[in-house]
């Protein structure tokens, strides 16, 4: 930490000059920007500026939920449908202002007019014949027209044209995906630094028999399927399309995506950034002469692990697949679980150079808006070449960076993301990650796995207590052994303090050193055991078995009751269900060693309680981690102990869900014990007046 | 703020359309300017019950002890009573002004000296208060688990935390009380029930130790113990579910009046009164006297955690405070730069004494003795005069006091109003 730090953090207040975010009940921040500009809400009715206030917030248009009660979306997306297609258009038409009106038209594969049947067909006639390079004038039906070549264009632009328009010439390369094959088939080249680049494969091919046009497809090899290309792209395109002996009544784009490509999802896109995205990304891109717009096919076909067995979060009960390096195979996975339609997938892109897929998962109506804009806030604003994992990401997205603890869920398990996300959390994939995260999340959590709500709740309670305990003693056992040994030896019964003496009779260290030298051990061991090729992985067991427990022992120069300590510490850390969270233990563990061996039990309390202060407030996503403990918040009993289940009624009301109840209040109605209970009766009477 | 061309002009018709910039409008929150953030009704009663009783685990009890012999339970239950009764009068010269604190209040009625005045009282009773504690728990300390460290490396430790805890404000405070409650309960209650063995209920005869006058004398002039009902005046704001805050007052100054009580009962009960008053850490003594088996015996050391920790939120929240008002009377922007000068300011006064007795003879005889004339009767006093001040004003104004919206953040140019 330099001193520049140390300095500001006593001399400057940052929460004056830097709000951070904090999750609220709508109601609440509401009312805060209501406070913050206080002639607003007079102005307008209620719902505007609430629309108005989300939209200052968040920068982006808030929609509300389909399913919120005071929805007014109908008329809202509709305008801005409208707007979008503007948008739209005026792209479409900058890429062509180059050419001349209806030729221009013509080429750009857009629709045709209604008004003129029979242009059109002579007129698909002409584009036909219209050949690749060299051609002077083609003939489009009756009419002679000029094809333009991209430089020429270009050249014409930058004259003549409008400020806007010049820009999409100017850059390096166009925006917009160019009418002529040619300069598509350029531009590719430059893209891709083709011939160089030796797995992206152009072939080139005609469609149709009578009246050809020349295409391109584009694709990676190892990334596409090429059964699918070939079965479903070329075959039908080159050959059956042959068959079709009357034209099309549609532009060429629209008769070759809607008679000719069989493929599941084809999508058409006009600039380059979408289609080189797709390329990348696995789909087939079909260019075609005369058109200024391409068609994706969607033929990912890469090898990829399938769902298997979980391997860091294994349970006894309980599904046991796993998510995948798979993307959309995972984001699959919680649909088959969560089947709703409520169920959003919000996918977009991180990475400047090389983009990564990833995918925001909610349930609209249950998750807070606010907090699923905030993820999306937090995602936009991250500008990286390329994000190669879930973990990285976690790291550009959590609250703060210098906590000790993970502020965020990783999880292989699909069931685990399945519940967070009904519980209100946001699930964020990321391209072939095989963890996804769930945020905001609880520290109580972290301590939890999906097995304690499938058991009975005596035994999930059960299982959770020893992990708690398993927590405490991970973190302080030889913190506390070496207070007693050093600083308070009172406290132990004489027998027992006679029985550490005589072992440690023959051991020439202080405690301290052999308390380090058994954690850099276990330390060892535990990574050697990640890093071990497998198949001399039993080596590790014979190696640590002997070497650390009995010729230490042996050599006199570890006590054996040491052992036991340390043995005992390493198996309560592997007790934890997550990952990152054993890694804050077993970092902290050395913090409280450093404080007992210099000031007993008052420097482990001194530490502890520190170690309080930073996890009360400390934020997940806005959400403090310690809730509903510490601040106190409505919860149904599932922190540190498993209440039954149909005691579980509420959502945590820490994430302020929309939805705040998850199932009724008499879920067995039937028992004797529940029938004739006040609280049937109630539900029964209200149910009744409600039909 | 977002960077999409759509989120920007939106930003910059906002702001044209109120006329006010964010920037001008961010500083408005509780407590007069200063961000204290909020803290829910079970928070704030844990830790002020932690603030308050945590002088069981110092001389007080002795003190009390020796005081008022054998009827020293009373005594906590007695002063528990008045001061609870004064946060009472508080809350209902309150009950008007249900988004102002003390210092605003008293601002309005009494011009920025008035509010300077009641602040910086407050301020210096809070830092001598805290600067003493500290002094006590480190000897504490030093005498009872680390005999052969340095009082000053003591103190710095703790120093360290708790300008921690200040730095970390009001809600972290409020939390950590919440979740470290149930360990302190848990240690405490056992703390208590081990040593039963040895309590003899004959001891506590005659109930009334040196007789009613001198239990009721004893209970009026012990209310300093009870700084809650001040510090909750103060910070009235900051509780977040304003309907609640009397009962805040009244069951944390009960419950910590009744957790003193108890240990008194015990500690007279256990140790007869002739030797009490010798006994300079009672709750450190009664663990001594724990012996449940072989096994289960001499467990004074774990009793440093319990007693350690209630020190460290009690420090912390006087240091908080202390700073608070500090910057409330002055009407500083934020209170944050200032805790590091105070934390070394109490580590100085913490070591001005020359030794523990002197210590104790201080707090016993000063702070404890006349502490409720800072804790108790200056925030009655000083609403009553407010109170009464206004009503005049408004009798002299007529109807045009009324006319005035009542927020917090008029109260400068209303001051001056009043001033002229």
């Amino acid at each position: 930490m330099n001193i520049g730090r140390v300095f500001r953090l006593l001399t400057v207040d940052d929460s004056i000059t830097d709000e951070q975010f904090e999750l609220l009940p709508e109601a609440v921040w509401l009312n805060r920007e209501r406070e913050a500009r206080p002639d607003t809400h007079v102005l307008r009715g209620k719902g505007t500026w609430r629309m108005r206030a989300l939209e200052v917030r968040f920068g982006e248009r808030y929609v509300p939920s389909a399913y919120a009660s005071d929805a007014q979306i109908p008329e809202r997306t509709a305008a801005e449908n409208a707007k979008r297609y503007d948008l739209a258009r005026e792209d479409q038409e900058q890429g062509l202002a180059g050419m001349s009106g209806q030729a221009g038209d013509a080429q750009a594969g857009v629709d045709y007019s209604v008004d003129e049947p029979e242009a059109n067909a002579t007129e698909a006639q002409g584009a036909s014949k219209t050949g690749t390079k060299g051609t002077v004038s083609v003939y489009y039906g009756r009419k002679r027209v000029r094809p333009y070549s991209f430089a020429f264009l270009r050249e014409r632009a930058l004259a003549t044209g409008t400020p806007k328009n010049k820009k999409t010439w100017t850059g390096a390369l166009p925006r917009l995906i160019q009418p002529d094959l040619a300069s598509n088939r350029l531009i590719l080249e430059r893209l891709f630094f083709l011939p160089k680049n030796a797995d992206i494969v152009i072939r080139d091919f005609r469609v149709g028999g009578k009246h050809t046009v020349q295409a391109i497809a584009v694709f990676v090899d190892g990334l596409a399927d090429k059964m699918v290309i070939n079965n479903h792209i070329l075959e039908p395109l080159m050959l059956l399309s042959s068959l079709e002996t009357t034209l099309p009544t549609t532009g060429l784009v629209n008769w070759i995506k809607d008679a000719l490509v069989p493929g599941n999802q084809v999508m058409e896109y006009n600039t380059w950034k979408e289609a080189t995205e797709n390329i990348l990304a696995g789909s087939t891109v079909v260019f075609m002469e005369g058109a200024s717009k391409v068609l994706a096919v969607e033929t990912k076909g890469w090898e990829h692990r399938t769902v298997s067995q979980a391997t860091t979060e294994n349970v006894v009960r309980g599904p046991h697949d796993a998510f995948t390096e798979s993307f959309r195979a995972n984001t699959g996975l919680i649909r088959a679980r969560l089947r709703s339609t409520r169920l959003v997938t919000e996918i977009m892109q991180v990475g400047e150079i090389a983009s990564t897929d990833v995918a925001v998962m909610y349930l609209d109506g249950v998750a807070n808006p606010q907090l699923i804009a905030e993820v999306k806030r937090r995602l936009k604003a991250i500008k990286v070449d390329y994000l190669a994992d879930s973990g990285m990401l976690e790291q550009f997205l959590e609250d703060s960076p210098r906590a000790f603890l993970p502020q965020f869920l990783s999880t292989e398990r699909p069931d685990r993301v399945a519940y967070g996300i009904n519980e209100g959390q946001v699930a964020i994939f990321l391209g072939q990650s095989p963890f996804a995260i769930l945020c905001p999340v609880m520290f109580w959590s972290l301590l939890q796995t999906s097995e304690d709500a499938y058991l009975r709740w005596p035994y999930g309670t059960f299982i959770r207590s020893i992990r708690f305990i398993s927590f405490l003693f991970g973190l302080l056992l030889p913190g506390l052994y070496i207070a007693v040994t050093n600083f308070h030896p009172e406290m132990i019964p004489t027998d027992l303090m006679l029985a550490i003496a005589a072992s440690r009779e023959r051991v020439p260290f202080p405690v301290i050193v052999e308390v380090l030298v058994m954690e850099f051990a276990i330390e060892l061991i535990r990574e050697a055991g990640i890093r071990i090729p497998t198949v001399i992985g039993p080596t590790i067991g014979i190696v640590g078995a002997l070497i650390l427990g009995q010729a230490a022992v042996a050599a006199g120069i570890i006590s054996p009751l040491l052992i036991i300590v340390v043995a005992v510490t390493a198996l309560c850390s592997f007790t934890m269900p997550n990952y990152n969270l054993s890694f804050s233990i077993r970092i902290l563990r050395f913090g409280f060693i450093a404080a007992a061996a210099t000031f007993g039990f008052y420097g482990i309390i001194l530490g502890w309680m520190l170690l309080m202060m930073h996890m009360v407030t400390l934020r997940s996503f806005g959400v403090p981690i310690m809730s509903p403990i510490a601040p106190r918040r409505k919860s149904a009993p599932d922190s540190l102990f498993r209440g039954p289940v149909f005691k579980m009624d509420e959502r945590p009301q820490t994430y302020w869900p929309l939805r705040p109840r998850r199932q009724q209040n008499v879920t067995r109605p039937w028992s004797p014990t529940v029938r004739d209970s006040q609280e049937a009766k109630r539900s029964r009477n209200k149910g009744a007046a409600q039909t | 703020m977002a960077i999409s061309a759509r989120g920007e002009k939106v930003k910059r018709r906002m702001r044209t359309d109120s006329g006010v910039k964010m920037s001008e409008v961010s500083g408005r929150n509780t407590g007069g300017g200063i961000r204290t953030g909020h803290a829910g009704v079970a928070e704030w009663t844990v830790l002020l019950t932690i603030y308050m009783a945590t002088d069981v685990f110092l001389s007080y009890p002795s003190r009390v002890a020796q005081e008022a012999a054998e009827a020293a339970w009373m005594v906590p239950l007695i002063s528990g009573a008045i001061a609870a009764l004064a946060y009472v009068a508080i809350h209902w010269m309150m009950k008007g002004h249900p988004t102002e604190s003390l210092l605003d209040i008293v601002e309005r009625a009494l011009t920025p000296v008035g509010s300077i005045v009641v602040g910086l009282i407050g301020f210096a009773y809070f830092v001598l208060q805290t600067a003493l504690v500290m002094r006590e728990f480190t000897e504490t300390v030093v005498a009872t688990v680390l005999p052969e460290t340095p009082a000053a490396v003591v103190t710095i430790l703790f120093l360290m935390i708790v300008m921690y805890y200040a730095y970390k404000g009001l809600e972290g405070m409020t939390r950590v009380a919440i979740l470290i409650s149930a360990f302190l309960v848990i240690g405490f209650g056992l703390l208590l029930i081990l040593p039963l063995t040895w309590f003899h209920s004959y001891l506590l005869t005659p109930i009334l130790g040196k007789g009613l006058g001198a239990v009721a004398l004893n209970g009026l002039t012990n209310t300093s113990m009870f700084a809650g009902v001040f510090i909750l005046a103060v910070m009235r704001s900051s509780v977040r579910n304003q309907r609640h805050t009397l009962r805040i007052g009244l069951i944390s100054t009960l419950a910590s009046a009744l957790i003193m009580s108890v240990v008194l009962l015990l500690f007279v009960g256990t140790f007869a009164v002739a030797v009490t008053g010798k006994v300079p850490f009672p709750m450190y003594q009664l663990a001594r006297l724990i012996y449940v088996g072989r096994f289960v015996q001499r467990v004074e050391s774990l009793y440093v955690f319990i007693w350690t920790a209630a020190a460290i939120m009690k420090m912390g929240l006087g240091l908080w405070i202390a700073a608070y008002l500090y910057a409330r009377a002055f009407h500083m922007p934020t209170m944050r730069p200032l805790i590091l000068p105070m934390g070394m300011m109490l580590f100085v006064l913490s070591f001005l004494p020359p030794d523990f007795t002197t210590v104790i003879q201080l707090s016993g005889e000063l702070l404890e003795r006349f502490g409720w004339a800072v804790t108790i009767a200056l925030p009655v006093i000083a609403l009553l005069v407010a109170t009464i001040v206004a009503s005049i004003r408004r009798r002299a104004h007529g109807e045009g006091e009324k006319d005035d919206p009542k927020d917090d953040h008029g109260f400068t140019e209303r001051g001056g109003a009043g001033a002229q």
